[in-house]
């Protein structure tokens, strides 16, 4: 699978996820990465929010260490896909785990 | 085997080498319950979406795996002071002229003088690995803000613990010891958060509730940088750490030869009562060997006992996220007992839900009661238990005593979660006959549920 396709693939997976826990009557094709994750339309909490990352971690055969989720910046659903992309197209080199690689948690 | 002085008889010594090396996850063996099953929170700011538990304890919470590895790490804390001791209560045994055998899992002996260290240690870990700078929290009698100081100390994490006003007026040396070190003890209901001053508007003498200092810390943690709140008790990872408790017993008791009968302990949220009943469940389910597990509450706050089995919020105002449990209603006021420790709207969903499946039994006591069974302890093993442990205790007693009307020979082992030496004010209070005896109003749950109805309705 190139890179191209396996982005995509990410993003599939992510909205589907949501659709599917957050119960949301919509099509994957229908679910804009531009909506944001605190909309009345999403719902969700720090802890489904949690769960979702932990759902899609077993799906697409990833994990995101705990200080990258911490500190990750969610604002949309555009944002949770680049976020689970990011780990699962570029993953990661090696198990190199540095507080400066992450900016500082608000 | 060592001797103990006060008994000669010989006691199991667990090596620190002995201490377990996994935690024991009682949802692997919970046919039917769904540890995902919750109500999401509603939300007030943009901060709602950061995580306020680091992903690794997330996915302890929800796995399906029996048994979860603890970090070497923090095992080695736990080396510190750990297995604690398992003690035969003989003398207590022979004042109450038994036949059944006593035995308590001392957790007194942790250096923060509860079990609440066992949680606390593990939590400080992961949340450093997570790049959190300050762990925020509630506490009732001080025994687990005591704790989660010293763990944040140990990982230099700064410690905000919100300490519910009755308390931290009752037992100012708590207080001193949260500070010694190095947390920052906050009285609630407090001015300080918008919850806070929300209480004291509607009753500025509020005793305050560990249901709203956790509203409190929630709403402190999410508006302060680097801050995250931490969870005591009630929590499935919580009441995953303290299984170190039941399953160092186990092989404690075991290697006696004995087996216990009835497990018991006092019952807050339900860290102390899980951490020791839960690997004897395990064991009835493998080996078929059937042990009673019995939770003792105060009569101030009894959820299991009259509490309904329901949705309900996890702190005051309903800023959390809902799940199924025993509760008396998320806005019930117990009256200000000494154990506060054991002064919680709800029990943990998953003993709520073992509860409600028969698996788990539940008594309750008034606290004079649990006192004059205090005092019998100290008389017999010279041992001050917290006021909390002392509801075991209760329950142990006349336990042994209806063994000895029937003349049952059988083994009952208790968690005396933790020491008094902080509670002697309670200790005196009840030796000058002042101490009052509180049993929940049923205007009061009534009124409590009501709230809870209307608030789930909107």
């Amino acid at each position: 699978m190139n890179f191209e396709s396996s982005t995509n693939s990410v993003a599939v997976s992510v909205k589907q996820v949501l659709i599917s826990v957050l119960e949301l009557q919509l099509e994957v094709s229908e679910l804009d990465e531009g909506l944001s994750l605190r909309s009345d339309a999403i719902g969700m909490d720090s802890l489904t929010l949690l769960h979702i990352i932990a759902k899609l971690e077993q799906e697409l055969s990833f994990e995101i260490d705990d200080e990258a989720m911490m500190s990750a910046k969610l604002v949309d659903v555009g944002s949770l896909v680049e976020l689970v992309r990011s780990h699962v197209v570029g993953r990661p080199a090696g198990n190199e785990a540095s507080s400066a690689k992450y900016e500082a948690i608000e | 085997m060592i001797k103990q002085l006060n008994t000669g008889i010989e006691v199991p010594n667990l090596q620190p080498g002995q201490v377990p090396s996994h935690w024991y996850n009682v949802v692997a063996d919970l046919e039917g319950y769904v540890s995902e099953e919750r109500r999401p929170a509603r939300q007030h700011s943009e901060e709602d979406l950061r995580p306020q538990l680091p992903l690794s304890i997330y996915r302890q919470s929800v796995s399906s795996k029996p048994f979860i590895a603890i970090p070497a790490e923090v095992r080695a804390q736990y080396e510190r002071w750990r297995p604690t001791p398992l003690v035969r209560a003989l003398r207590l045994e022979q004042m109450l002229q038994t036949p059944a055998r006593i035995y308590y899992k001392y957790e007194g002996a942790s250096p923060s003088g509860s079990h609440k260290l066992n949680t606390a240690v593990a939590q400080a870990y992961y949340y450093k690995e997570a790049g959190v700078r300050e762990l925020v929290t509630a506490t009732g009698a001080g025994q687990w803000g005591t704790a989660l100081a010293m763990a944040c100390a140990m990982y230099d994490l700064r410690c905000t613990a919100f300490m519910v006003r009755c308390s931290y007026d009752q037992k100012p040396q708590r207080r001193t010891l949260i500070e010694m070190h190095g947390g920052r003890v906050i009285p609630s209901p407090s001015r300080i958060t918008e919850a806070g001053a929300s209480i004291l508007a509607d009753d500025p003498d509020c005793p305050g509730s560990l249901s709203i200092a956790s509203s409190e810390a929630h709403e402190y943690a999410t508006r302060t940088a680097g801050a995250r709140y931490s969870a005591g008790s009630g929590d499935n990872h919580v009441l995953l750490h303290q299984t170190v408790i039941g399953q160092e017993a186990l092989a404690q008791i075991r290697s006696l030869g004995d087996y216990p009968d009835v497990v018991v302990a006092a019952l807050g949220a339900g860290s102390n009562f899980a951490g020791i009943a839960m690997p004897f469940y395990r064991e009835s389910r493998l080996t078929g060997q059937k042990t009673e597990l019995v939770a003792v509450e105060p009569r101030a706050c009894p959820k299991l006992t009259r509490g309904i089995y329901t949705w309900d919020y996890h702190d005051a105002l309903g800023n959390t996220p809902m799940s199924k449990m025993y509760t008396l209603g998320h806005s019930f006021i117990p009256s200000p007992i000494h154990a506060g420790g054991l002064r919680y709207h709800g029990a943990a969903p998953v003993l709520s839900w073992m509860y409600h499946e028969g698996l788990i039994s539940a008594v309750a006591y008034g606290q004079k009661a649990v006192f004059e069974a205090a005092a019998d302890f100290i008389r017999a093993e010279q041992v001050i238990p917290a006021p909390e442990s002392a509801h075991a205790i209760r329950y142990v007693i006349d336990r042994a005593k209806k063994a000895r009307e029937t003349g049952t020979r059988e083994t009952i082992l208790f968690n005396l979660s933790g020491h008094g030496l902080m509670d002697l004010g309670a200790y005196q209070t009840w030796m000058s006959g002042q101490l009052d005896d509180d049993c929940a109003a049923d205007a009061d749950v009534e009124r409590a549920l009501a709230e809870l109805s209307r608030k789930t309705a909107e």
